[in-house]
């Protein structure tokens, strides 16, 4: 018997996309995710731009990693260039990442993820029903958001962080309030974290090729070599060579994949990757929850993302620790572009986010190309779905909706920043 | 009170604008309380798909056939049609491309390669090249107040208020000392204000993100940005960085 689902628009998620799922008896004969955002073309639009004005461009790819393109853009505008930034400026664009990844974390979890489990329909069922968590919710997003902002200038498209340098930096008195901060926030991250531990998530295990970027000697977002789940990783200026981006015939998709095939890249990666380095405060509630690490539930990718939370806490802490005597000093504005090719990656919420560019002699931008986390893994969802459609498909089609739906999800999806990505169909 | 049914919807931009709305804060509670939100596929695991709607946000440019089709359904079934942001006032980042409309198989090939069909029209518009446009909310993104401002007037059955003043009025009144004095180029004097000056409140200039003053000076600011050692291209590119269109 030939069955078919179509999810006509996925919701809960972060811009538009449809799944397209045929069986035969309990054989999958397609399961396909279709992304039709509009083309935005910003590789495109950044060329013959000032070197200065790129990031301000590529920034506005997504609105909720706008932190994240921006710091990308500017690394790799800075690559390209021959800039090069104070230890300084660094900290502050990793204190920016940091808050940036808990205010991200905190808007899938809460607004997107918690409905599923906490039996309502959406937010507003939450807000409704579940007071308390809502308030939680509110209070994380508002003092994460209010450090991007006094870091930034701005919680969304950030303006203060510019290529080279900061516009203003914090005060001594602002280090001290975002110390005092990124405390609350800690205990609030681990309230929610405890929330999202205590959750009966699907059982499915579908190990698969996980990549992140890997600091030396830390758990950090900012930069490092790309590591590979029992494998040997990469440096970031060859991603070119490793991640094979495959255009597709009668779609308009571009999507990556490692060694031929599908890979995930985002929280539960970096858990896998990292997990060792976590704070004491962070690998404490995995212990206490019986979080197996490394894990490959696709499901626990919402565990790690408010594990990290924690961590990132912690991190943060220990670099405002640096500045908690002297302060920030005011950052030198003068830079000179030189001609040159830049490739930079970081850390999104998402997972690893590639940018790169050409720039000419007189700094303008000559070439771009941006590798999203979601491009990355939208071919490993679908593979995801062959693997669990089998065990799921005796099920109503109202729960087999609602299950590839929190499947989805569970990579915390955000289809507007994948540039490249109209409609996804499986190659036969 | 009755709670009046809202939708939103989005069309080509970044969705930072409802991340911004998401954002109020302490506020959303506020707004959820205020208004029967029946369909917002961002937060509703099922839109009820309502024949009328009393307030619909649109967010983004309209680049697409899709686009073009989904803001005439809109329009048809909502009583006030705000544009929500930049995108959906101006055109905002996406009609950067909007000049080289000629070159648009060029570029599409550069993209995603030749086999692909091109889905998007050349050029991305602001929804009132479309249709017609109730209130018109602007900002890359938008300014997080002004939404509960828009809303409550909007139940209160009063037209919101547009600011038709400069981002220099905003500089005034949160006491920030001007930049040009500090020897950084703004386009403060010659953008719509209303944003509370954020960029300038961390040192930076303002870039126009809410569109330009319809009545600005704007041979006076390129004189003001030559003679900061701005070439004539930048200044052209500053200007129409969110419309796609140069400024006459």
């Amino acid at each position: 018997m030939d069955k078919s689902y179509t999810l006509e628009s996925l919701t809960k998620v972060e811009g538009h996309a449809r799944l397209d799922v045929e069986m035969d008896g309990k054989n999958v004969k397609k399961a396909e995710i279709a992304v039709f955002e509009p083309s935005r073309y910003f590789e495109h639009m950044v060329r013959g731009k000032p070197f200065d004005l790129v990031p301000t461009i590529s920034q506005r790819i997504c609105g909720i990693c706008s932190v994240m393109h921006t710091v990308a853009a500017i690394k790799a505008v800075e690559n390209g260039t021959g800039i090069k930034p104070s230890p300084q400026t660094v900290d502050l664009r990793r204190l920016l990442l940091h808050a940036s990844n808990l205010h991200s974390h905190t808007a899938h979890l809460f607004f997107f993820t918690a409905p599923d489990y906490l039996g309502v329909d959406d937010v507003m069922g939450i807000a409704r029903k579940h007071k308390k968590k809502m308030e939680l919710a509110i209070e994380l997003q508002k003092r994460s958001s209010d450090i991007v902002k006094q870091i930034g200038g701005r919680s969304i498209h950030p303006v203060n962080c510019r290529v080279g340098y900061f516009n203003s930096v914090p005060d001594l008195g602002e280090v001290e309030s975002m110390t005092e901060q990124f405390r609350e926030i800690k205990q609030l991250s681990t309230e929610a974290a405890e929330l999202f531990l205590s959750f009966k998530y699907p059982k499915f295990e579908n190990k698969t090729q996980y990549l992140a970027l890997q600091e030396k000697g830390v758990y950090d977002l900012y930069e490092g070599s790309v590591s590979v789940f029992g494998g040997k990783g990469f440096t970031v200026p060859c991603y070119r060579k490793n991640i094979e981006e495959e255009t597709i015939q009668r779609s308009t998709a571009k999507y990556a994949m490692y060694k031929g095939k599908p890979y995930m890249t985002g929280a539960l990666a970096r858990l896998n990757i990292s997990g060792s380095r976590l704070s004491p405060s962070a690998k404490k509630l995995l212990r206490k929850h019986k979080i197996k690490v490394p894990n490959f539930s696709t499901f626990t990718n919402n565990i790690a993302q408010a594990v990290e939370m924690v961590h990132l806490c912690d991190r943060a802490l220990e670099i405002l620790g640096k500045y908690d005597k002297s302060g920030f000093k005011e950052e030198k504005k003068q830079v000179k572009p030189k001609a040159g090719e830049g490739v930079a990656a970081c850390e999104a919420p998402r997972g690893t986010l590639y940018h790169h560019y050409r720039f000419s002699p007189s700094g303008k931008c000559t070439y771009a190309n941006i590798i999203t986390p979601t491009c990355q893994n939208v071919r490993n969802m679908e593979y995801d779905m062959q693997q669990w459609m089998p065990s799921i498909i005796k099920e109503s089609d109202a729960n087999v909706k609602k299950k590839l739906e929190m499947l989805i999800r569970a990579y915390d999806p955000c289809f507007s920043c994948s540039t490249h990505f109209l409609e996804l169909k499986l190659r036969r | 009170m009755v709670r009046p049914k809202v939708a939103f919807f989005g069309m080509t931009s970044c969705k930072g604008c409802y991340f911004q709305l998401l954002l109020v804060n302490e506020k959303l509670p506020y707004l959820l309380d205020r208004m029967d939100v029946v369909d917002f596929w961002m937060l509703n695991e099922a839109p009820k798909k309502a024949d009328k709607y009393d307030i619909a946000f649109i967010d983004g440019a309209v680049s697409n056939h899709e686009n073009a089709e989904l803001v005439r359904e809109v329009r048809e079934k909502a009583k006030f049609v705000i544009a929500f942001g930049t995108c959906a006032c101006l055109g905002g980042i996406p009609a950067l491309r909007n000049p080289d409309e000629k070159q648009h198989n060029a570029y599409h090939k550069m993209v995603y390669g030749k086999e692909i069909a091109i889905k998007s029209y050349p050029h991305a518009d602001p929804v009132h090249k479309h249709i017609h446009v109730d209130c018109h909310m602007y900002g890359c993104p938008i300014n997080e107040h002004e939404i509960i401002e828009v809303v409550r007037d909007v139940i209160l059955g009063k037209k919101p208020v547009e600011p038709d003043y400069p981002v220099c009025v905003d500089c005034k009144k949160a006491g920030i000392s001007c930049l040009f004095k500090e020897g950084v180029p703004c386009l403060g004097p010659v953008s719509i204000a209303g944003c509370d000056a954020p960029c300038p409140a961390s040192k930076t200039a303002c870039d126009g993100c809410r569109g330009p003053l319809p009545d600005a000076n704007w041979s006076e600011e390129a004189k003001l940005l030559k003679e900061h050692g701005i070439d004539r291209k930048k200044i052209d590119m500053m200007f129409s960085k969110y419309t796609g269109e140069k400024v006459k």
